[in-house]
Parts: C-alpha cells; structure tokens; sequence
C-alpha cells in the first residue's frame, strides 16, 4: 500500500485503536488560581461593574492562569512573563475602578510572587517523563509553540522534538506519540464550535495530556451526525473539576497583547478607516486582510506532487498554519489590481476616481458620515453598509448592484454620468475576474519549482521570492487570526514587521 | 455484490502487492455500487447520503467508480443508442484513429448513398487536417464515431494514460467507454479528491492503476484537459466563479466546502456527501445535512442498503420522491 490510500487507512486505524492518557499534576498555587478566575467572574458580574474598565486586570489574571498551565518552563523563565503580569496586576489594584474584584487581584499577585519564588513548574517533570524522539508536544496556541520550541531546542535537543499549536493539528501528519499541554476541553475550545477533531481521529496512536485536574471527568467525544455512539470515552480515576470558562479572555493569546498594541496605530481620522481582519504572520510580521464579505486571497498550499501551488481562497476561511502571498515591495496595488491595469482596467480607472472623488465632496457637503447614511437612506433609500468602504478604500471598483449604484450617482448629484460610469466600472470588474485567473498563474510561475517541505516554510515560517514586475513576493505562515478593526486603507494586505520585538516571542 | 457486463464478474480491485482493500474502502465502493443499483431501477426517488470519515482519501473517488460500474451496462445503452447518422450539423464529434488516439472534428452531413452502388456516409469536418472527410457507414462502428460534449480540441489526445488497466476493468466495451461521452457521476471538491484520483495504488491482479484511470475524469483542474480525452465523470471546483446547473446521475460532494455550497447548481437522483471530520466546516455540514433532511420532512435512516457501515465511519442517509 502506498501513500494515500495507506494514509487513509492508518487514519482509520488510529481512530479505532488510538490510546488517550491523562497525566495529572499538582501545585497547589495554581490550582487556587482557578478559584480565582471564578470569584473574579462571579464578583463582577454581581457587583455589575463596568467591565471595560477591569479589562486590562481581568486579561492579565486570565494570562497568568494560562500561561502556567499551558508551558513547562521554570516560572522564572523570561518567556513566561510572570513578573511582568504581576506588575500589571499591582498596578490594576490602585486603580478605583477595580473596587470589589480587588481582593482576587491582590490574590493573585501573591501566588505570582510564589511562583516566581518557587520557580519549580511541574510540568516540566512530567514532560521530561513522556519526552522521547519522534513525540510531538502540542500546545493551546502558536505563541506557546515558538515558546515550547525553543525550551525544547534547549533542554532536549538530542530528541529532535516538534511543537504544533492546537490549531494547526489539521495539517499534520502521523505523530509518533503526541504530548499535549493542557487537558482536552481547552484544546477542544481552540477549534470554532468547540471541535474534538483531535479527540475522535487523533493522529497519533498515542495521546498524552499533560494538565491539572481541571476538565471533564468523563468526556464522551461525539461525532458529527446526530444520534450516533460516542467515538470515544476519555475517563480519569480521579475525580475532576470543571474549570471556569470565560469565553472572551480565556480565547486570548499572547498574540491578542501584541495585537493591541498596533491597532491602535492608524494616521487616518476615525472616519477615514476601513475594517481590516489583523493577522499575525511569521517572522515578527503582520498584515491586515480586507474585511469585506468575499474578499479572496492568495494562498499557497502543497499540490499532490509535494510542490507549491496558488489557490485562490476566501479570506474568512483562513485559518492558523495558511501560508498567504501578500507583496512586500511595490505594495501601491494589490496583485490583481496591477494585473487587471495591464489589461485596460488602468485606462477605465479615471470612472472608478470618479465617483469616489464625488463621494469625497459629499462628505463635505453633508459633513460627517452620519448626515451621508441618513440621506443615503431616506432621500435615496439606499442601504449604505458599505459606505466607509466605498468612501475610503481606493481598491473598492463601486457598489455591486446597478441599482444601489444609480441611487449613489443621484445622491452625488452625477447622474448624467452614471450609465457611462457604471459600463467603466463593469468593464473593469471584467478585467479584474481575467486578472484574477492570470495573476494565479503568474504567482504559480514563480513557486511551482519551490518544493511544499521547503525548510523555510517551517522556519522561520515565511519566504521572499523576486517576482520580476510583481515585486518582491513575500509567503508567510499565519501564526494567530486576529480581530476586525478599523485601519487606513494603506494598511490592508500591506506586510509590516513588528516594530518592538517582545520578549515574549523568543525565535519567532 | 458485482455488477456484470458481457456475462463477466467485475474483477476485484485491491491494493498495490494483491492485499483486499481496508474494509472502510470496500464499503466506499460497495456503497456506490449499492446507490448504482438504486439508480437503475428507474425509480424517481432522490436519495441523499453521507459518510464522515478521520481522512477523505479515496472515500469520495472509490464510490464513484462503485456507482460507475454498477451503471455500466445502462450507460452502454445510451452509448449504443446514439445515431451518429442523425446529428446536428455542426454537432462535435469524436473518433477512435488507428494509433489509438481520439481525434475531434464536426458534423457536417448524412449522404444515404445509391445502394448497391454507393454506401451511406457521413461528412465531418476535421479541423486536424483541414477540410470536410468522409467515411463509410458500416466503417463507423470500427471507428467509434460518437457525439461529444466536452471542450473542443484541436490535436489528438491519448484514449487512456493506463489502458491496460482501463480494459481489464472494462473488458470487451472499454474502447466504446473511452470513446463515448456519457457525464455519469459529478465529484465536486478539490484539490484533496483530485489527487486521490491520480496515485497509481490500487491494482487488478497484476496490472496497477489509479482512479483517474477508470473514472475518465474530465474537469476544470486545468492540468486534466491534457491527461484525459473522454470522460464519464465530470469535476467541479468549489472556487469556480461561476457554475450553471447541471444534471447528472450522481453527485458527490467531496469536503464541507463543496456541500452546501454547490449543491443547488447540481441535480442528481443520488447524492453523497463525503466530510473529512478533521476539515474545517465539516461540522457545519453535517448540519446542514440534517437540517435538510429535516426541512425535507423525512427521517434520518443510519443503516446503508444491507452494508456493514465499519466502525471508523459515520453513515446517514434519506430519500424523497
């Protein structure tokens, strides 16, 4: 038997025979912490304290709760930024607005300075145990795989030992052995709907986790169909709790306070922005990918023959561990949009300035964008959702719809121009669609002879390569998929580099 | 349970060394060999069916041929039917040539000849060598003119990649298959089911092959077009831009991004949905699954036509009409 078919099979075969074990650990410290978590939640929600103003302490509190259950690092460790989360926390605790949820704080800064004191973690211990060569330990997030990767490159280097994140599993192969960090319903939590794909088809004969008795005490892992038997029971002699869960903090990463952190950087007035979807790519860079429904980008994947290939993929359906093609030079224009200018759009783009300019001048007739919508609305019954996009980004060719574009010619006062301006703007749709195939086939040119296992790839995770009039093409691993936020257009699928390295993202 | 054509049992398909295929792979193709029946019994019934598995190799591809074979002898009929004598002028057609290529040319007209002295002939034009040629009646059926459906071309392609394998499976009709244009079986999805198609891993005794082989795949993948010159299985990308619908025997919806979302440009009486419970949207589909079934008023039945469903796979169906 051979490769796929064999494949197929040993997955078949390790959803029937596949051995799961619970390793349990204790520190007294950290189990309290769970408590914690829970009184914070509870107290707030019975205070009714404004949460936006606790937010930056209950972040930090649920960071701190992760970040010791999920890594095996001495507690002391720089990449566990523990003394840095107590200082925030302390810093939080002189803040009023903390009030009733101070005492859990205060609590909470005591067991940090424990632990740093007693820098001991135990999950180190029980790492080492299972540690062998071929084992794969899997961690909650990427941020922790780089983490983990290197604690490994230090500690047990002879083993030649792997990291995946729990999120990238879908894309990996058979596994020796797999030693996760952390119990099985917080993994499940990383996948949307909370997914036990790892749990009813593990790819690895052997799955061990590593965690605290903190979790279900009898999980019964179901299929996808209604009705069916459990594809699997996971059991524990000893009793388990069930862990608070909060779904908003416990979700964050330490992408999300890196993420924080450059949002906020933006030139444009607030009404200038367009919303852009943050992703943390490889290699200490970031991008924004345009928010609007249907957006498609270049991604690159492994065709049967192990070399790269170029698809086309919606953009909401990237995920962690996607490799995307985004330009790192020359970036004016995006890929199809130089192509499409190639082909005669770039003569019918005057018609597209047309409009937009108009609709320039009648944000400053009307003066804010509110007074637009209004009009918009009950002058030209128009639905304007997309009106900040249509505004401020310059890519955008018009509205879809000839109808909805008659309307918006009416409102800016252009109507003796809008059949014209709309037969420019369909033509240049036209261009983009050809563009769109003939840009694949040029940025599948230029990787095809790049072998899919390019060591590049997976590390450090991303890849330039000259594309001639293209500019310099840059593919990059997605590590974290951010939220949707406002940002000036300049910065959709523009790469950027992470200005200030933390010191939380060793090696990445 | 094997179909039969020309008095022969279909030969077993195994894996590469002799060894039976795993038994999650035969169900895959007894299912499709199972739905392949429920098709020829003329009933109007719609059926809709879904397997979820821990990996979509070769499930989706291995129920296609099973429908495939099972068909075999109606989609002889339908080959044998065609009357290349009473095409349309201008109608494509193709041909069997003597190295064993395929040529493409188009109907040009029907001369019925002056018997005894003359023959009947067909015209055609034949872009290849330019110009209209003709060709005697009674000589067509050695050359296996037949109507065509798929894209025009212009140079001879190769009748199979693999005919040795394509005639053992097929026995005596394989060249009126490998001529004839009969769209049987839809597999949507890629570019996982595309490659599962191409890998030479099964066999028939001796001889090895792949899936491709047999199910004379034709589709958008552009690389296809040059592979293969016939086919009897279409193949739709979930990422084409724009799709018109299309009737079909079978379709076959390969990963949670071909169902739900092209289900409504294709119209088949029986239907699979094939989810890798690992791909992203699996879940998602396997609702929308229920949900139709639901919306349907029926009822979700979990057994598969007298099939021992193994352990590994999960199994639904239901039908109406």
């Amino acid at each position: 038997m051979t490769m796929r078919l064999e494949q197929a099979d040993r997955a078949h075969n390790r959803s029937k025979d596949g051995v799961f074990r619970l390793h349990l650990v204790s520190h007294p410290d950290i189990e309290t912490l769970f408590g914690i978590c829970k009184n914070f939640s509870q107290t707030l929600r019975e205070a009714g304290a404004d949460q936006a103003a606790v937010s930056e302490g209950r972040s930090q509190l649920y960071r701190l709760r992760k970040l010791v259950v999920g890594l095996p690092l001495s507690f002391d460790n720089a990449s566990m930024p523990i003394a840095e989360i107590r200082d925030v926390l302390k810093s939080a605790l002189a803040n009023p607005n903390y009030g009733a949820v101070s005492p859990h704080l205060a609590q909470a800064v005591v067991i940090a300075d424990s632990l740093l004191a007693t820098p001991t973690n135990p999950m180190e211990a029980a790492l080492r145990g299972l540690a062998e060569p071929g084992a794969v330990v899997v961690t909650r997030d990427s941020h922790m795989s780089i983490v983990v990767t290197a604690w490994l490159d230090s500690e047990l280097s002879s083993l030649g030992m792997k990291t995946i994140s729990v999120d990238k599993m879908r894309a990996m192969e058979e596994a020796k052995k797999l030693i996760y960090l952390g119990d099985p319903k917080s993994m499940a939590r990383k996948y949307s709907g909370e997914d036990w794909c790892f749990a009813r088809d593990p790819r690895a004969f052997e799955s061990h986790f590593i965690m605290y008795p903190f979790g279900e005490s009898n999980l019964q892992v179901a299929g996808l169909l209604p009705d069916g038997p459990p594809r699997r029971k996971i059991s524990s002699h000893i009793p388990l709790q069930v862990p608070h869960f909060d779904p908003v903090v416990d979700m964050e990463t330490e992408w999300t306070f890196e993420e924080r952190s450059i949002i906020g950087r933006n030139v444009g007035a607030e009404d200038e922005l367009v919303y852009g979807r943050y992703v943390r790519l490889a290699g200490d860079h970031y991008t924004f990918l345009d928010a609007q429904p249907d957006t498609k980008t270049f991604v690159v994947t492994a065709d049967s023959l192990g070399k790269l290939d170029v698809q086309r993929e919606e953009s909401s359906l990237l995920a962690v561990g996607s490799f995307v093609v985004l330009r790192v030079e020359g970036a004016e224009s995006d890929f199809i949009q130089q192509e499409a200018d190639r082909l005669g759009a770039g003569g019918l783009r005057v018609s597209q300035r047309r409009w937009q300019s108009a609709l320039k001048e009648a944000k400053l007739r009307d003066g804010s964008l509110t007074r637009m919508r209004e009009r918009l609305k009950n002058e030209f019954n128009l639905d304007n959702h997309g009106l900040v996009d249509w505004l401020n980004n310059p890519r955008r060719i018009g509205p879809g719809s000839k109808a909805d574009f008659l309307k918006l010619c009416a409102y800016l006062n252009i109507t003796d121009e809008s059949e014209a301006l709309w037969n420019d703007l369909e033509e240049i749709r036209g261009y983009h669609l050809r563009a769109g195939t003939g840009a694949a086939k040029t940025l599948r040119r230029l990787l095809e002879k790049r072998d899919a296992n390019d060591p590049e790839l997976s590390s450090p995770g991303y890849m330039t390569v000259d594309g001639g009039d293209l500019g310099v093409i840059g593919v990059y691993e997605i590590l974290s998929i951010g939220s949707t936020s406002p940002v000036d257009a300049s910065r959709i699928d523009t790469v950027a580099k992470i200005a200030a390295k933390k010191s939380t993202t060793p090696n990445s | 349970m094997p179909a039969n054509t020309d008095n022969r049992t279909w030969r077993n398909l195994t894996v590469l060394g002799g060894a039976p295929l795993p038994d999650w792979a035969q169900f895959m193709l007894d299912l499709g060999r199972a739905s392949g029946t429920a098709i020829s019994d003329l009933s109007p019934k719609e059926t809709w069916r879904i397997v979820t598995v821990p990996n979509r190799n070769f499930a989706a591809g291995l129920f296609a041929l099973g429908f495939l074979e099972a068909n075999i002898e109606r989609i002889l009929r339908v080959i044998d039917s065609v009357d290349v004598t009473k095409l349309a002028e201008g109608q494509p057609i193709t041909w069997r040539r003597p190295n064993d290529s395929i040529a493409y040319g188009e109907f040009v007209r029907f001369h019925p000849g002056s018997p005894p002295k003359t023959k009947p002939t067909i015209e055609y034009l034949w872009p290849l060598k330019g110009g209209v040629w003709k060709r005697e009646i009674d000589r067509i059926r050695e050359f296996n003119f037949s109507a065509y459906h798929g894209p025009k071309f212009l140079h001879d392609r190769s009748m199979s990649q693999n005919i040795e394998f394509f005639q053992e499976y097929f026995s005596a009709r394989h060249t009126d298959l490998l001529c004839n244009t009969v769209p049987t079986v839809c597999l949507v999805g890629r570019p996982a089911l595309w490659d599962d198609l191409r890998p030479h891993e099964i066999a028939i005794g001796d001889v090895s092959g792949c899936l491709d082989d047999l199910l004379r795949v034709s589709g958008d993948n552009e690389n296809a077009a040059e592979d293969v010159s016939h086919f009897l299985t279409r193949f739709v990308a979930p990422g084409r831009d724009e799709l018109e619908e299309f009737p079909v025997d079978c379709a076959v919806y390969d990963g949670a991004r071909s169902y739900p979302k092209l289900k409504n440009f294709i119209s088949a009486s029986q239907n699979l949905v094939v989810l890798d419970r690992w791909e992203s949207g699996a879940l998602d589909s396997a609702n929308a699954f229920v949900a139709d079934c639901a919306h349907a008023g029926k009822s979700l039945s979990v057994t598969a036509s007298g099939l021992q469903i193994p352990a590994t796979v999960e199994y639904a169906e239901w039908s109406r009409g």
